[in-house]
Parts: structure tokens; sequence; C-alpha cells
């Protein structure tokens, strides 16, 4: 069955070749031109994956993810005529997982939808056979399943998006060893030349906030010396 | 001749008025001391010289001592001597010392039982003489030369002169204090002007109340205001650019992949002129994107507010698949933005690639407290007059007939240097030992 793919541009000409290039490429397009019309062909359609501008005209695409964070952890990827400034960022903190610049590479942009949904990163040899892995002890600790797909925390779910989780999985793959920006870039988000810095910091932001009792005091996912990051168990 | 600063005027002349000044104090003392030296010496003189009379009448008077008897009796002073003239033998203390020795008006007055001070110089020494006419027609004359009053007043002399120096000294030091008080404000500006040819357009020149200071100030801020409009101005017409220029590029670029995947369906002529299509398109995105990353990317770096990046690492990324070019050697961390240092190494490889008959090899080393990375290429390398051209935007330093096919944009290297400087780094071009050419990149070490 073909990916069913949201885009949502304000942009009839953009829209119209991307659904066509999409379509080449094996996908089924969605089309929505604002957030209202976004959301309302999310709730219709339930998508795989959404593509969003986060300049809307006169609505920022921020407020679209934002609002579908609030009930789904669907794959979001931003498309961004400003590679530069900070919208990027903010919409990657509004939890977008992905971002792609404009003018759009077709096939990059394929690639990348492929890449946010694989929810489990690649199988490795070395796995585990205990797949649970204990974070934090107490009433409230923090167990973690790759193969379940769950992180919880006491006995509550902590829902992640899919980057998160895979960020997550990945970090849990070497708990307390350090990984760089560009491996967790090339492991976690399959660039394979050099991506953006702030894909990981900012995912690793939200991560914190969902995993840390102090977002701004980490404990469990440190920051190593400006060169990346590492997991460690607090038991 | 070289001209002297303001610094150096204004130490100058403060040292020469105070010379001045403190050479003219001297000489008003010297005279002025001279004077009243000499006025008091002679008053002293003759006041001892009528004591001495009196006691020399009055020995010869009451009693009755003959003249050299009573004028032996008299204590002189150090460098006196005196003549005592009688109506039947005259006396004096020294061998040969006559009236005829003396100023002749003193004699005459003196004679005329007028008692008389005179200064004269004999033979150099000043010589203070006095006449005091006793009783019974005895007349006594005392001459004191005033040799040691020579020696006080060169005394005076020679602390003018060292006060002179020491004032002069005294004055550059004062003439350095002020100018350095008036250099003060000026310099503050240089400074912010420094601040601002550097990037930082938050520099301004501090504000004072000083109505001399304020124009200079004011004017300086004024100017660095409207730099910063304009850069603001500027990076905001490159941002709208850039988004006006990206949304048709995107409709473009998507439409053309849908050609391109298409096209063994398409005729002949249409599927050449797709071909076309497709890689101008890419091209022209490729261009789009260089511009504006040379518009946008114009502000140094600190390098305290960077990560730590191995940029042996990012190399080793860059040359996908090619790994056996890669050298590194000795620690290979930078404090920098690593998407523009990948920018800077792709773009050298890409030069190689395109330019230069494919790159031989990426070496990483550490150098001193530097990282230095250098490309070396296949290629005939670069002319002598074209090493420094090379990096210019466009440039047509590199042997290109068909930069067109070949792919470049004619800013890679422009942009190289460009996100080299801003990290605070250098960039050169080297005749490789292979033969071919080599870019060599040096960006500061991140001390670890």
């Amino acid at each position: 069955m073909a990916v069913k793919t949201l885009l949502v541009e304000d942009d009839d000409r953009i829209r119209a070749a991307l659904r066509l290039a999409l379509g080449e490429e094996g996908f089924e397009v969605i089309e929505a031109s604002d957030v209202a019309e976004g959301l309302a062909a999310f709730e219709r359609e339930q998508p795989d994956v959404l593509l969003v501008d986060v300049m809307l005209g006169n609505s920022d695409g921020r407020d679209l993810i934002r609002e579908v964070r609030t009930r789904s952890q669907v794959p979001i990827i931003i498309t961004s005529a400003r590679g530069d400034t900070t919208d990027v960022v903010a919409g990657l903190e509004a939890g977008a997982d992905d971002y792609v610049v404009k003018p759009i590479v077709v096939k990059e942009l394929a690639a990348r939808i492929r890449a946010v949904r694989r929810r489990d990163a690649p199988v490795r040899a070395e796995e585990s056979p205990t797949d649970v892995v204990v974070l934090s002890s107490g009433p409230s600790g923090l167990t973690f399943s790759k193969n379940g797909g769950w992180l919880r925390r006491g006995a509550d779910e902590v829902t992640l998006t899919a980057m998160e989780f895979r960020l997550l999985v990945e970090l849990s793959r070497h708990l307390g060893q350090m990984l760089s920006r560009p491996q967790l870039l090339e492991r976690v988000w399959g660039y394979q030349t050099s991506g953006d810095d702030r894909l990981v910091d900012v995912t690793v932001r939200r991560l914190r906030v969902k995993l840390e009792n102090d977002p701004s005091q980490p404990e469990l996912l440190v920051t190593v010396r400006g060169l990346g990051y590492r997991l460690q168990a607090r038991t | 001749m070289r001209t002297l600063g303001l610094r150096g005027r204004v130490i100058l002349g403060f040292a020469a008025g105070a010379l001045l000044l403190s050479v003219m104090v001297t000489l008003v003392t010297d005279v002025v001391s001279a004077r009243y030296l000499v006025d008091q010496r002679e008053r002293a003189a003759s006041r001892q010289a009528v004591v001495n009379g009196l006691f020399v009448e009055s020995r010869l008077t009451r009693d009755g001592a003959d003249p050299s008897g009573a004028l032996g009796a008299v204590r002189l002073g150090t460098g006196a001597e005196a003549i005592l003239v009688a109506p039947e033998a005259s006396a004096s203390t020294a061998i040969g010392l006559t009236t005829d020795d003396l100023p002749a008006d003193l004699v005459s007055a003196t004679e005329a039982r007028q008692p008389s001070v005179q200064i004269s110089r004999s033979g150099g020494t000043p010589v203070v003489a006095v006449g005091v006419p006793l009783q019974g027609g005895y007349a006594y004359y005392e001459v004191t030369e005033l040799a040691n009053l020579d020696t006080t007043l060169q005394t005076i002399i020679w602390a003018g002169v060292a006060a002179a120096l020491l004032t002069s000294l005294l004055g550059a030091a004062l003439g350095w204090w002020a100018a350095s008080r008036v250099l003060r404000p000026l310099n503050d500006v240089a400074q912010a002007a420094t601040k601002l040819a550097a990037g930082d357009l938050e520099a301004r020149a501090p504000t004072t109340t000083d109505p001399d200071l304020t124009a200079i100030s004011s004017s300086f801020n004024a100017m660095a205001d409207t730099l910063a409009t304009r850069i603001q101005r500027d990076a905001q017409f490159a941002a709208d650019v850039s988004h006006e220029l990206r949304s048709p590029l995107t409709t473009m670029t998507a439409s053309a992949s849908v050609l391109e995947s298409r096209r063994a369906e398409l005729p002949s002529v249409a599927r050449e002129a797709v071909d076309l299509l497709v890689v101008d398109i890419a091209r022209f995105a490729e261009l789009l994107e260089d511009l504006l990353d040379l518009a946008r990317d114009h502000e140094p770096l600190d390098p305290a507010t960077q990560p730590v990046v191995d940029l042996a690492d990012l190399a080793s990324l860059e040359l996908d698949g090619r790994q056996d070019l890669l050298v590194r050697s000795g620690e290979t961390l930078v404090r920098a933005d690593g998407r523009r240092l990948s920018r800077v190494i792709a773009n050298l490889v890409q030069n190689a690639d395109a330019h230069g008959g494919g790159v031989t090899r990426v070496a990483i080393e550490q150098f001193g407290d530097a990282v230095r990375l250098s490309v070396s290429d296949a290629g005939p390398g670069v002319p002598l007059e074209n090493r420094e051209a090379v990096f210019d935007r466009f440039s047509r330093g590199m042997s290109t007939p068909s930069r067109a096919s070949s792919g470049g944009t004619g800013l890679g290297l422009a942009l190289v240097r460009d996100h080299v400087l801003a990290h605070g780094g250098a960039c050169w071009y080297e005749d490789a030992d292979s033969g071919g050419a080599c870019f060599v990149v040096e960006i500061p070490g991140a001390p670890s």
C-alpha cells in the first residue's frame, strides 16, 4: 500500500508539482493549503507522514504541528524556504522530526520520508536478548523497551515521536558511551553526508523534557563537551 | 623626516614650555639673588668696616697705639684687607696695598670726611671697598673680596639647570598625561571602529557629555547606525530573495523530476530538452544556494559559542566511499560551525573533482595550535598569477573552458574563503607534491 502523505503548502504550483513528483516516487499525496484545511485532512485521512510548510501565508505551519502533536506521534517533515533562520529550529521544537529546504529535490524528500517512517532503527547483530532497559529506579523510574516500542515512567507510558524513540534506541544501544552528532544524524536520521546538528540538538531537548526531572540539569541524557551526547542509567 | 603624532607634539610642547619657564625662573633668580647677595655683603662689609674703623680709632686715640699696631689688633673677615691712612705714616695689612689700589672717588670722598662704599671689579673678582674717616685725620679703608659670592651664584645656576631638566621631564610627563586625556575619547572611537570593522554591529563609541567630544562620537555612532541598518536590510533582502526564488524553483525541480522519470516515454528531441532542463535547474538551484550563502555568512563567528567538531570526521563524511584518500594525524578538533566546515570540505573536494582531475589526497593534520586541511588533486595546478584570484567570486582563475559542463558555480572557492575567514582561519594555494593543485585551509584548533 502506498504511503499516504499529507502535503500542507500554500503555494498551489509547488503543491501541484510535488504531488506529481511524489506520485512518481510511489507516494499517495493529499493536499491542504492552510492550517485549518490541514487539520481537517489529517483527521479525515489519517496520513502516514505530514509535510508542512512553516510559512503558510497568513497562518503558521508550527500551529498545525503543535496541534497534530497533541493527538498523534505521526512523522512530520517541515518544508522551509529559509534554511538559515530560526523557523527551522522553531518548527523542530514544535514537534517536527526533520526538515527539507526549498528548492526541494524530490529524491531527497522521498529518502527523508522513508527515513522518518522507519520506527525501528536497522536491526543489529549485537542487540541484547533482554530488551528492557531501566534508565532510573524508584516508583516513578523510567523503563524502556526497544522491541515493545515503549517508554514508561512508573506504569504510565510516555509518548515519543518516531524520531525521539529512534534517538533513544540508538543512545541506549550505547548506554554510557558518547555518540557524536554526525553519528546520530547518520544512524537515527539516515543522513549519509553531513546533516544539520540542530536536528540532534532540538530532538535531544525534546527528549529531555520527557525524560529528565529537570531538563535544564540533565542527569540521564548528558551533553559531552560539545561533541555529542551520552545516555546513562541512574539506578 | 617623520612627522610627530599628536601625542608627541603635545609632549614636546609641554616639555619645551617647562624648559623655557624654568630657564627664565633660573635667570631671574640668579640676577635677583646676585643683586641681593652683593647688596647684603656690601652692607655687612660696610658695617664691619665702620666697627673696625671705630675700633682702630679708639686704639689710636685712647690707647695711643701706633697705626700699624692699631691695625694689627683688628680682626678682619676672610678675604678682607685694611689700610689705615695716618697723617704721619700709613699702614696696611697686606704688603704693597695702598690707597692707590682703591677707587679714586672713594679715597677723595673719604678724605673729604665722607664715609663711602664702592664695589669694583678689579681683576674679575668683585671687591667691596669701604672708606671710614676717623678722628685725628686718620682714614680707615677696608677692602673685601667677594670671591665666595661667585661660588654661591654658580651653585644657584647649577641648581637652576638641574631644576630646568627636572621640570622639562615633569612637563613632558604632564604632556603625556594631557595628551592621553585628550586622545582617550579618540581611542574609544577608534576601538569602536575596529570592533565594527570586525563585524560587531552593536559596537558604538561611548556617549559623552563633553561638548568638544560629542560631535565626533555622535557622528561616529550615527554612521554605525546607518551601516547596521543597511547590513540588516541587505540580510533581509537576501532572505526575501531566498524565499521568492526558492518557491518557483521548487515547482521547477519537482516538475523536472517528473519529466525525468518519464524520460523514456518522450520523443528524442523532448528528451534532449528535458536533459538540458534538469541539469540547468540543478545548477541554478546550486548557484542560488551559493549566492545566498555568500550573502549570509559574513559575520565572524565567536569560537567560544561553537561546538567542538572533528575536522577529520567531517572530511570522512564528505569523502563518502573514498576513505582511502583520507590522511589524518594529531589532534584534529576545532571549535566551528560544522555545517559551514562541511561546506568548505565539500566545495574543495568538488573543486578538485571538477577542475583538477579528481581528488588524490585529503589530509587533516594538527599544525601547532591549528588544524590544517589540504585537498590535493591530479590536475595541472594553478598558474602563479592566478593563485590569489582563484578564491574570488566567479573566478576565471581555474582553467575551465567549459564550466557549464563541469557543474561548478564559480562560487565554491569564494565560499571556502568566506567560511574559513569567519572561523578565524586562513586558506591558500600550494603546489601538490604530486604536481597537481593543493588547497590548504587552516582553522585554529580547539584546546583540549
